[in-house]
């Protein structure tokens, strides 16, 4: 064979070489990030809180209760109910973080997660709007 | 043609053949491991997409005309006991199991709701289960999520679990 044409099988080899390399460059760098476990998070953690402000708690609304926590301090019933309910509704080993907030100062809070899906419901009671969000991990 | 060049032209073709045999068997290993890759990326391709309808149903079942409420995002319960004898012609229940049980107020009883048990002064604790659709089968995957129900006698909410189990 002449020296040209082993020059030519040459480079003919490196270029197949990078053809196989850039394919499976491609094949292993594209996104393949699965967003359906998110999204689900996501529809349970709304439609949870959803479900939650409109609940009677012994005979009150959820947001009598809420009114009672912030005006009178008595929080008891939010505090053992909450987790009962959420760990019924999930699942017992569900890390939440439960936040009901007034003018962006939370007066009371349930759970210790940090990051996850956030749920958020504003609601009024007696003129005073009170900001109401649910994260779970 | 002498007996020499006779000889090298029967070693040339034999050694073509053995190329050409070598040749064969790895084009064959080769396509036969592309189809066993294509087809684990089909069946995986279909779990997940069986798994996102499974999700949009989860979030599509309580926006149904026929058991939604009016104006708020929940299930009417007496909506959803007449659903509950009427829903075959919707093809997207096809090989699930759909479930709704009441978590809180918690039910005493782990009964399935039925008309009878609806009409009790006791309702909604004397039963547990509303059973949309069901589907015999082996190893569903199972997902869920709460979801707030509506008790139209006595105009008040309750929560409920929506379980979709999914068979393969």
């Amino acid at each position: 064979m002449k020296k040209a044409q082993t020059e030519i099988l040459g480079i003919a080899i490196i270029i197949v070489l990078l053809l196989v390399f850039g394919v499976f460059y491609l094949k292993f760098s594209s996104n393949n990030q699965n967003l359906v476990p998110e999204m689900r998070k996501n529809i349970q953690t709304n439609n949870l809180l959803q479900a939650l402000l409109k609940i009677n708690i012994n005979n009150e609304p959820f947001d009598d209760l809420v009114y009672k926590c912030y005006s009178k301090k008595d929080c008891d019933i939010l505090k053992r109910e909450i987790p009962n309910i959420i760990a019924l509704a999930l699942n017992a080993e569900t890390q939440y973080n439960f936040i009901i907030s007034t003018n962006n100062k939370p007066f009371f809070s349930l759970g210790t997660c940090s990051s996850g899906i956030t749920a958020y419901n504003p609601i009024t009671k007696n003129n005073i709007d009170f900001d109401i969000s649910l994260l779970i991990c | 043609m002498t007996a020499h060049q006779s000889i090298k032209a029967q070693l040339e073709m034999t050694e073509t053949i053995i190329v050409l045999f070598i040749f064969l068997i790895i084009l064959i290993v080769s396509i036969f491991f592309y189809y066993q890759y294509s087809i684990s990326n089909v069946k995986k391709i279909g779990q997940e997409t069986l798994t996102t309808s499974s999700s949009v149903l989860l979030s599509s079942i309580s926006s149904l005309p026929d058991v939604c409420c009016n104006k708020e995002n929940c299930i009417d319960t007496i909506k959803l006991l007449a659903f509950i004898n009427n829903n075959k012609d919707y093809p997207i229940f096809d090989k699930k199991t759909i479930t709704i049980e009441q978590i809180y107020p918690q039910p005493t009883s782990d009964k399935k709701c039925t008309p009878l048990l609806y009409n009790d002064i006791n309702f909604p604790l004397n039963c547990k289960k509303f059973i949309i659709h069901k589907t015999e089968g082996n190893n569903p995957q199972i997902i869920s999520t709460p979801i707030s129900l509506y008790y139209p006698q006595n105009k008040q909410y309750g929560i409920g679990k929506l379980i979709i189990e999914v068979y393969p």
